[in-house]
């Protein structure tokens, strides 16, 4: 049974972050100075990141790998203090992510890197199975012989336009609570934007929170409809949409 | 007082004070030195206990946790069974032709050359031998391959996904080091025993059937052989694990420091097995070299 219950009354509300303040030295990373804002299922965040910033540190503060100076962050009404070691893996798991960066186990392949994170929560290997190869279908278009190549590669070894697509495929195949997509089309082959682009409206529709990241005119900007909550970066700390909307 | 007198206490004085004086500036690094020295054992001894934790805890062995497990085995215990053979073979005729040596020189018979063979190999000799075959072929891959792995980032991503390092990673690879330490011992003290048999047969240092060794080896093993035997594997096994884990896993900087740890992990895993096992032995035989204790 899962450990994770909504503490909050707002069944909606995803993720919440209360004053929280962080920020290393590093003109790198993100600062947060008393920044509070919330996401709530079916919302997309856009955040647009400044030359040479990265969205690493962020995350991680949001996942509970990184500790604020201050306040509070809550996935589905829970924090990430103390510990309640497994509570915290547990909600790891309804959140999938695409990273910059490393991204990959590289003594695993392709295929056993996406398989992974739902056999080790204990998803039934048929459903994992049936999972991967739905999402593999529908997000590689005209690549799914590239792809399906890839799966039984090690990372060293594709291409990088696949494995971003790979990506893809882990973490929207984990039916995430939470999408968090750090420069999610770099290096994605122009004819599959149609087909990230309708994915994340469906994935929208039913109740999946994402947050996404691009960095200025470096990325390619996808048509997204429905309504967007933009946060943006000022003098290296994070505002929110009503914030951004003040200044 | 006579000048002489004076100048022999002032002396004595200056000697002193540079003697405390030396004795304060090394106390600090040595109490540093002690405190490090400390704290790795207690870090290796909480990684063992959370480890016995994580172990009897059956929501533990996810399918991925269980398959990293089988691999790390396969790769450690199974892999390893040809150079295992290829080393205990060796150690059977050396050891075999020094116990026909100096059992000729103090007169004893060579008949009684089996329950000797027998007890040094079981307690002392099969155990390390198996330990270094360990440490040698999978502890020094592992400290690499783990410090490889954080060095490169891939510790967030199991993190990320909620995949907790010490059960994905950690847990495995030191059960896994522990059964394959007990398994290799095992099959190397028979090859030694047999090889040794088989050599002093040739050699005609041994002049019994092998029937009669054998039987003969089989009398003299009792309770104590066992309990030596268990503990000397399984403690010095899972030291070895814990030394390789953490040395891997506590990598700072970049992918350049990772050759560092390769070259520190097998000797730092190699000293603790020996000092587990001197410590054991004088627990075991109640004496420290022919001085009694308690």
């Amino acid at each position: 049974m899962s450990s994770i219950h909504p503490v909050s009354n707002d069944l909606d509300l995803i993720l919440e972050l209360q004053k929280v303040r962080y920020g290393s030295s590093s003109e790198k990373s993100i600062r947060l100075r008393e920044f509070s804002a919330t996401i709530n299922a079916g919302e997309l965040v856009h955040i647009a990141l400044q030359k040479r910033q990265e969205s690493r540190d962020l995350v991680s503060l949001l996942l509970g790998l990184n500790f604020p100076y201050e306040g509070t962050i809550r996935f589905m009404g829970n924090d990430w203090l103390g510990n309640a070691y497994l509570r915290h893996f547990e909600m790891r798991s309804r959140i999938g992510r695409v990273f910059t960066g490393t991204a990959w186990i590289q003594s695993l392949t392709v295929g056993e890197n996406i398989r992974l994170p739902q056999i080790h929560h204990r998803i039934p290997k048929a459903t994992v199975r049936n999972n991967v190869k739905k999402w593999a279908t529908r997000l590689s278009g005209s690549y799914l012989d590239e792809v399906l190549l890839a799966f039984l590669q090690r990372p060293a070894y594709v291409d990088e336009p696949i494995l971003q697509l790979c990506q893809w495929i882990r973490a929207i195949a984990l039916e995430p609570q939470l999408l968090i997509l750090e420069r999610p089309t770099m290096s994605v082959f122009d004819t599959l934007i149609p087909g990230l682009v309708s994915t994340i409206r469906d994935i929208r529709s039913k109740g999946t929170a994402v947050l996404w990241f691009s960095r200025g005119d470096e990325d390619r900007v996808l048509p997204i409809d429905g309504p967007i909550q933009r946060w943006s970066t000022r003098d290296g700390f994070l505002k929110s949409d009503e914030e951004t909307r003040k200044v | 007082m006579p000048l002489r007198s004076v100048k022999t206490y002032q002396f004595l004085t200056s000697v002193r004070s540079l003697l405390v004086r030396g004795l304060f500036r090394l106390s600090e690094p040595l109490g540093r030195l002690f405190i490090r020295r400390c704290t790795n054992i207690a870090n290796i001894l909480s990684i063992l206990w959370v480890t016995l934790f994580l172990t009897l805890r059956p929501r533990t062995w996810s399918p991925s946790v269980r398959a990293i497990f089988s691999r790390q085995l396969q790769f450690t215990a199974v892999d390893s069974i040809p150079t295992a053979l290829q080393l205990s073979a060796t150690v059977g005729v050396l050891i075999i032709v020094q116990a026909a040596i100096w059992m000729d020189r103090l007169g004893i018979s060579t008949d009684a050359v089996a329950p000797v063979l027998w007890r040094f190999v079981v307690r002392e000799a099969a155990p390390l031998l198996a330990c270094m075959v360990v440490i040698g072929r999978s502890g020094v891959a592992i400290g690499t391959e783990l410090a490889t792995m954080r060095a490169g980032g891939e510790i967030e991503v199991l993190d990320s996904h909620g995949i907790d390092p010490m059960t994905y990673l950690v847990l495995p690879r030191i059960l896994a080091m522990i059964l394959s330490v007990f398994c290799l011992a095992l099959v190397m003290a028979a090859t030694i025993v047999v090889t040794g048999y088989y050599v002093g047969w040739l050699m005609s240092v041994i002049r019994i059937s092998w029937i009669e060794f054998f039987t003969d080896i089989a009398r003299n093993i009792n309770g104590e052989d066992l309990v030596f035997f268990g503990s000397k594997t399984l403690i010095a096994g899972g030291f070895a694990g814990a030394i390789c884990c953490t040395d891997g896993l506590y990598v700072r900087g970049a992918i350049t420091d990772v050759p560092k740890v390769s070259s520190r992990v097998g000797i730092r895993a190699l000293t603790a097995v020996f000092i587990v096992s001197a410590i054991l032995s004088i627990l075991f035989y109640g004496k420290l070299l022919v001085f009694k204790i308690g």
